[in-house]
């Protein structure tokens, strides 16, 4: 047996560890085949060491909340079944037939007269161009944005698009799909990670006086730890399909806040 | 091009698994017949045990913290509603990744543009305690990132079986395939991670795919 037929039989066994026979013959003699076998094991044990970043509990404690509350239980209704006594012909018998057979009469007849009789045409009203107030604000927000310069003014400025972006989440909450909220709580990681945190880490010290800095980083951690809160509390009252997004908001804006106040107090970020 | 001796997927000899069922404990088909009869802390039970593993697959799987929470989620929710068709005897875990699994697959498909793992998202693996020496650590490291390499198929074949430490035949029940293609799988996948991680250890034939 080669050395590679004797590797691939290695790595075909459930347990690497496992060979018998000629396998574990070859690899008890065979220089290449040894090591190989020891390292195929030390490869199984290496993959179920591999880490993961940990999940957010708050994710996982507001489901087992949900799954604990008061109500009914999700269930399946079991459909009501027919006697087995009961014919196919006793069961036909029971459907009203006079009174189908009209309607299906009158389904014909009008057919046939709305075949005949050219159709007038009703103007159709133009569709209203959907309009979303949130879009508009971002555009505006995004066009703001490119003119200023200093991450000073763009702390601020994208700190009130966080703040609106609080706002319809607030408004969404109780009647977003679940798409909506995806996309909501993806905006707001984009704007705190992406946004207030990135420019707050790339502010140098030396161009602001320490005051003016803490102050315009303390406002944008504030109303990040307000976001938070709200997010939390908003949580507890949605819908299982938009929940997790508000948890998702309420973590991003915590750590937000954590940033922000590291970075104004010196820490780095 | 399958080399040599390598197990083809449709090899009839090794259609039939001696590998044993895991099978539930006691207590386990205990929960689960309560959750059947509307006991809402018997569900929660459930969710405690298998939360954990299922994210930490689900995440390998989608390499997104969020995704693979919301996955989790949703196969919960999935699985507890449709608790009363649950045979009870049967594999709970084998059954729940499956529905864990059809999220994934479903949630690939309606994903209309490849996303990328954003690095800060990964986990340091020098936090755990399960490996304590250094070199331990970055043999995890480097392991980890070859099996984020492979294909996704081998991917979960791979860590089902050594995560998880399901049979071929469970692991073919969650992926919808047969046994032998999911041995196949995680014969792949290792072949694969072999040639990258330990080459100097493959007989020169062998090193071409």
């Amino acid at each position: 047996m080669t050395c590679e037929a004797v590797q691939n039989r290695l790595l075909a066994l459930p347990d690497p560890m496992s060979a018998t026979g000629d396998v574990r013959d070859h690899c008890e003699q065979c220089e290449r085949c040894a090591p190989f076998a020891a390292r195929a094991v030390e490869l199984d044990a290496e993959v179920a060491a591999i880490v993961v970043p940990a999940y957010s509990p708050e994710v996982k404690a507001a489901f087992l909340a949900r799954i604990l509350m008061a109500g009914p239980v999700i269930q399946s209704v079991p459909t009501p079944l027919f006697r087995s006594s009961v014919s196919l012909k006793e069961l036909l018998s029971r459907i009203p037939v006079r009174p189908l057979l009209a309607v299906a009469a009158a389904i014909v007849v009008s057919l046939g007269i709305w075949s005949v009789v050219p159709a007038k045409k009703l103007p159709v009203p133009e569709p209203e161009a959907m309009r979303h107030d949130l879009l508009k604000k971002v555009v505006r927000y995004n066009t703001d944005l490119a003119a200023l310069t200093g991450p000073k003014d763009k702390i601020a400025k994208l700190s009130e698009l966080a703040v609106d972006l609080r706002n319809e989440t607030r408004a969404l909450s109780k009647a977003a799909q679940k798409d909506e909220m995806l996309s909501l709580a993806g905006m707001f990681d984009k704007v705190v990670q992406d946004g207030i945190v990135a420019q707050a880490g790339l502010w140098n010290p030396l161009t602001t006086t320490p005051g003016e800095r803490q102050a315009v980083l303390n406002a944008a951690a504030s109303e990040l730890i307000q976001t938070a809160n709200e997010a939390n509390t908003l949580a507890t009252s949605a819908s299982m399909q938009v929940q997790p997004q508000l948890l998702r908001i309420a973590k991003t804006a915590r750590d937000g806040h954590t940033r922000l106040t590291k970075i104004a107090n010196g820490e780095g970020v | 091009m399958l080399l040599a001796d390598e197990p083809g997927p449709l090899t009839p000899l090794a259609r039939v698994s001696q590998e044993p069922d895991d099978r539930p404990t006691d207590e386990e088909s205990e929960w689960i017949l309560a959750a059947q009869n509307g006991d809402r802390s018997a569900s929660a039970k459930l969710v405690e045990r298998y939360w954990d593993r299922l994210y930490r697959w689900l995440y390998q799987l989608t390499r997104d913290r969020h995704q693979a929470e919301d996955l989790v989620q949703e196969s919960f929710m999935k699985a507890l509603a449709a608790i009363g068709s649950f045979r009870t005897g049967s594999n709970f875990r084998a059954w729940l990744f499956r529905i864990g699994h059809n999220n994934f697959v479903n949630l690939k498909r309606s994903e209309k543009r490849t996303k990328h793992p954003l690095p800060d998202d990964a986990a340091d693996p020098a936090s755990t305690g399960t490996f304590d020496r250094v070199a331990d650590r970055e043999a995890v490291v480097l392991v980890q990132a070859a099996v984020d390499n492979l294909p996704a198929d081998f991917r979960a074949a791979l860590l089902l079986h050594t995560q998880e430490g399901l049979s071929y035949r469970e692991i073919a029940a969650i992926v919808k395939t047969t046994e032998e293609t999911a041995r196949w799988r995680v014969f792949k996948a290792r072949q694969k991670l072999m040639k990258v991680l330990s080459p100097d250890l493959i007989p020169p034939a062998a090193k071409p795919e």
